[in-house]
């Protein structure tokens, strides 16, 4: 348990530094991003608590940061899918990468 | 999900959650929370998620759940039961994890005062619960009708807007009726609990009728003259039901302005409409009853709350969320009020730490049926403004499934549909 403490410690004084060190985008210049808790938090009432699925939905406690970062990028350009293209569309890229990374510490 | 992982998703969240909100805050204040009490009242899709989150999120706060009833009914997929093919056990939870598994004290009791000088909630069994922060989420009331006041007619003709022994009713009032008959379902006016509700319902008795009693028609009296996903559901009606499913708008004399329980019939400007089965759902809902009890409500019946932290414009340390408070941009679905309560429970947690509050981030996303195998679906990730006056979402993000869709993707959100249930409920209930 010591172990599983320790290291989304790490991860989550890492996430707020990322927000806080992201620089500025033109289109999300002036965008405040939410905490990394709530971001991610939002994903688990379709893909269940802590990204781990009941079923029917893909589950998304066993991707790295980078690859959800990356999946979900493809989604906002028009990789098709039935909603999450429509849902990858209402992030920014420092929201993306926030939640990826806590979701990614909840998991390890 | 086992017991087991449940428990240290909690612990590993909590600790995580500690930390992030101590290295934002940029000082070490860990257990300032401790000892602090927050009571929620009302253990429907937002209360429910309120107390976990917050004990998720901060394990020394100490969370009271008020809730009356042993065992919650979704009103998300209770049309399934009306149609036939879905059933109660499905859309029904309870209370055990959250005692414990995540450590809240839930009292099965009726909040029936709120004393926000004093910040004590009263209840029917006669406690008096004392808290430094209260979360109000009691969902729905009805304003009286003329020929319709919920609490007298509903035996009668079920609105069947708050699930459990009212949707039973009315799937009895489906099943006994003949071959040949005529359902009218009387949808209310905005603001309302789930726009598309009436309509899904409308698509699922139709269902029903079409497969056992295909004599028998469904008519929608509407008091609006365009609806929530109106051409997905106009397009699936065109695709299944033809002949079965009458939309009647308001421009063609839809809108009911009396009711005659007993008879069963509804009367327009034209005259009286007889049913075989009347499902009424009242118009000009409002705030569940302890809202207004607490003074919380404003003259439209609803909760005005500060969109960041939802915490009242009229009473300090109490916040209201789901379909009771006043959210602009946002619909009062099930899942808009499990993100609402996601956004007050990390307020709540920060402000009782001393912490400042994080911008809300909030989402909508809300699944139809209209056969069970053809699905669509509306959804939202909302920002909150700069002003703070509303929520927006991200220019070109969100919106309808596609009119058009293939059956495959029809069956695919369908699929969804369930899928959502199956993990919000955990998310909540789990």
């Amino acid at each position: 348990m010591l172990r599983k403490f320790a290291i989304p410690m790490a991860v989550g004084v890492g996430a707020a530094l990322t927000v806080f060190a992201m620089p500025a985008q033109s289109m999300e210049k002036k965008m405040a991003v939410a905490d990394a808790r709530l971001l991610a938090a939002g994903c688990f009432n379709c893909h269940g608590p802590a990204g781990e699925s009941q079923g029917h939905i893909d589950e998304i406690n066993d991707i790295s940061a980078d690859k959800m970062v990356k999946k979900m990028k493809e989604f906002r350009e028009g990789k098709a899918s039935t909603i999450m293209g429509r849902i990858a569309k209402g992030f920014s890229d420092a929201e993306l990468m926030a939640l990826a990374a806590h979701i990614e510490a909840l998991n390890k | 999900m086992t017991k087991s992982t449940r428990r240290d998703f909690l612990q590993i969240a909590g600790a995580t959650g500690a930390i992030s909100a101590l290295s934002l805050a940029g000082c070490a204040q860990m257990g300032k929370g401790s000892g602090a009490r927050v009571v929620v009242i009302g253990g429907g899709y937002a209360g429910a998620t309120a107390a976990k989150y917050v004990k998720t999120w901060d394990s020394s706060i100490d969370v009271t759940l008020i809730e009356p009833k042993q065992k919650y009914v979704s009103c998300p997929l209770s049309n399934t039961v009306l149609g036939g093919f879905g059933d109660m056990a499905k859309i029904t939870f309870d209370y055990t994890a959250m005692k414990n598994d995540h450590k809240v004290n839930v009292v099965h009791d009726m909040a029936t005062a709120v004393d926000p000088a004093k910040k004590t909630v009263t209840t029917k069994g006669g406690q008096s619960i004392a808290y430094d922060r209260l979360i109000v989420a009691p969902g729905i009331d009805f304003n009286d009708f003329p020929g319709y006041v919920a609490s007298q007619h509903e035996d009668m003709v079920p609105h069947a807007w708050k699930a459990g022994p009212q949707t039973v009713l009315l799937r009895k009032q489906l099943e006994a009726m003949d071959d040949g008959g005529v359902v009218i379902i009387s949808p209310p006016t905005n603001p309302y609990r789930c726009p598309p509700g009436p309509y899904e319902r409308a698509s699922l008795i139709g269902f029903y009728l079409k497969t056992k009693k295909p004599r028998s028609k469904v008519i929608v009296m509407d008091p609006k003259d365009k609806f929530s996903k109106q051409g997905l559901f106009t397009e699936g009606w065109n695709m299944h039901y033809k002949g079965y499913i009458e939309w009647v708008s308001k421009a063609n004399d839809g809108a009911v302005l009396e009711v005659d329980a007993k008879g069963k019939r509804v009367r327009t400007d034209f005259g009286w409409h007889k049913a075989d089965v009347l499902n009424f759902i009242p118009p000009k809902q409002k705030a569940g009853g302890i809202a207004a009890a607490a003074g919380l409500t404003d003259k439209s019946g609803w909760c005005p709350v500060n969109l960041q932290t939802f915490e009242s414009t009229i009473h300090k340390d109490i916040h209201v969320i789901g379909d009771a408070a006043i959210v602009p941009g946002m619909p009062k679905s099930g899942n808009a009020g499990n993100t609402e309560a996601k956004a007050c429970a990390l307020a709540v947690v920060s402000l009782l730490n001393g912490d400042p509050v994080s911008t809300a981030h909030t989402s909508n996303t809300c699944y139809s049926l209209i056969t069970p195998s053809h699905g669509m679906s509306v959804n939202a990730t909302y920002h909150l403004t700069e002003d703070s006056k509303k929520y927006t979402k991200m220019k070109g993000s969100g919106g309808l499934s596609p009119m058009g869709a293939s059956a495959d993707v029809r069956k695919q959100e369908a699929k969804y549909a369930w899928g959502w249930l199956a993990n919000i409920s955990t998310d909540i209930w789990g």
